[in-house]
């Protein structure tokens, strides 16, 4: 994998085109280009994801539809931005939709009350995740550093960005103190930032998947 | 790094972490802007982005551990994906002009924890017009003409206005740009109808083949940026009516304001407002 010097305030995800994709246009670049079928195939890949991220946030089917089509406009209207050599398709879109529910959230003047990972029960949501190589690194990466996370820490991490739970919420249901619950999620978050830089920037396995 | 420069970033990266994590108190928000402003070469999506990729390694992870018989798929419902294709619907001609128009899609406001205290509506139109400024939808425009039918169009204003139950009506208020001041008239909408009109007179008359007037409608309690009200034209010096066609279903408009744009209406405005209604 090609790695861009970047300065280190500015440091982010950077990725070098793979194989595939300096020779075939993405799906956002075409977007942006004005190829119309690649409207379709946006939302063949990605519909079902941001629709289920929405519908975490959004029990209501109304406001999560509402929410969907906020968050495509703005994905049509970015995708001239989109840089591959930064980030993949998935983690701009993904971007994106959180963004956007993270407005809704606070327009809504509510927070989702979601059921915990341990106590799911009923039909399970497949968030249609594209299981493209490419697309997958970053989230396998994320699921990596999730895993080797301490349990503890990856359950608020869990509460917080999946089940919609406020910091105090968190800190109700499993008895720890606020301040404990705060630092949590935002190590958390710095550490997986931080670990997609370093995945980037010198893991030799990143280097043979690209 | 000095020890000021130091703690600066650290907090800035703990309010960026509580931003991703939709949990900015109201209290901080002021502290990150100013943070941000002293630390422009922050990226500050960098943690949004970590917060949404480890969202969809928990939904993975969901899935995953998720009992394969009688598993449902939950898709994208068939209406929604429809009008995602209607509205993303452009001639390929126009997305390309329009992509070079927005180099920077707009900052969104800081995420905060939900607080009841509403922004006056001055401050949404400040805010409005730079949301105007930067606006990057993408979505088809249906042209009206101030010319159409003016009896008609103002026979169904009033019969609009007596059977509607809560309709609002905004008077076009000063200051208004150069040019405008002589505008009059007013703006009435129903929520409950998602319905309304635009009743202007003394407005300078457009030239469609240079220009064309676009309505804007800022709607804080829907989204903080402002829903496409459609494009128009003003062909003759008297009274005229026009339908809005909001691109998005309106709840709570706190403003109603006019741009002149190029044929066609644009994605990306440069303003300035011409006339503005607000509550």
């Amino acid at each position: 994998m090609t790695v861009v010097a970047t300065t280190p305030a500015t440091r982010r995800l950077r990725r070098g085109p793979s194989t595939v994709l300096s020779t075939t246009s993405s799906i956002l670049e075409r977007v942006a280009a004005g190829d119309s079928a690649a409207v379709s195939e946006c939302l063949d890949r990605y519909g079902d994801l941001v629709w289920s991220l929405a519908r975490r946030y959004l029990r209501n089917a109304t406001d999560a539809e509402d929410a969907v089509q906020d968050i495509f406009i703005d994905i049509w209207g970015s995708a001239a931005r989109y840089d591959r050599n930064i980030a993949s398709e998935v983690a701009f879109i993904s971007t994106i939709a959180r963004r956007r529910l993270i407005d809704k959230i606070r327009q809504f003047e509510r927070r989702p009350l979601m059921d915990s990972l341990d106590d799911e029960e009923g039909a399970p949501i497949d968030p249609g995740i594209p299981a493209t190589a490419e697309e997958d690194t970053e989230v396998t990466i994320v699921e990596r550093v999730l895993a080797e996370m301490d349990p503890e820490h990856q359950k608020v991490l869990a509460m917080s960005l999946y089940e919609g739970y406020s910091h105090s919420e968190i800190a109700e249901r499993l008895s720890l103190p606020l301040g404990t619950v705060k630092t949590r999620v935002r190590r958390g978050l710095i550490h997986i930032r931080e670990q997609l830089n370093i995945t980037a920037a010198g893991d030799p396995a990143e280097e043979l998947l690209g | 790094m000095n020890a000021t420069h130091r703690h600066d970033r650290e907090r800035l990266d703990e309010l960026l972490a509580d931003e991703a994590a939709a949990a900015l108190e109201a209290a901080d928000a002021t502290e990150l802007q100013e943070l941000l402003a002293r630390h422009r070469a922050v990226d500050r999506d960098q943690l949004v982005q970590a917060a949404a990729l480890a969202q969809v390694a928990f939904l993975r992870r969901a899935r995953r551990s998720a009992a394969a018989p009688g598993s449902t798929v939950e898709r994208m419902p068939a209406g929604l994906r429809a009008r995602l294709e209607r509205q993303a619907g452009l001639p390929a001609a126009r997305l390309r002009a329009v992509a070079p128009l927005a180099p920077e899609a707009p900052r969104p406001a800081p995420a905060v924890t939900p607080s009841r205290t509403r922004m006056p509506a001055s401050a949404w139109l400040g805010w409005g017009l730079a949301a105007v400024l930067a606006l990057a939808l993408v979505l088809p425009r249906t042209e009206q003409s101030g010319n159409a039918p003016a009896l008609d169009l103002a026979a169904e204003r009033s019969a609009f206005v007596t059977a509607a139950p809560d309709v609002v009506v905004l008077p076009w208020s000063p200051p208004a740009s150069a040019g405008y001041e002589q505008v009059t008239g007013d703006v009435v909408w129903s929520e409950a109808r998602q319905q309304g009109y635009l009743r202007l007179a003394n407005m300078p008359v457009n030239d469609p083949a240079t220009s064309q007037y676009q309505l804007w409608i800022v709607d804080p309690e829907r989204d903080s940026r402002p829903v496409d009200g459609g494009v128009f034209d003003v062909t003759s010096s008297g009274e005229v009516i026009i339908p809005i066609q909001a691109k998005l279903p309106v709840r709570a408009p706190r403003a109603f304001a006019i741009t002149a744009e190029q044929p066609g209406g644009v994605v990306v405005s440069a303003g300035p407002l011409l006339v503005v209604a607000s509550s």
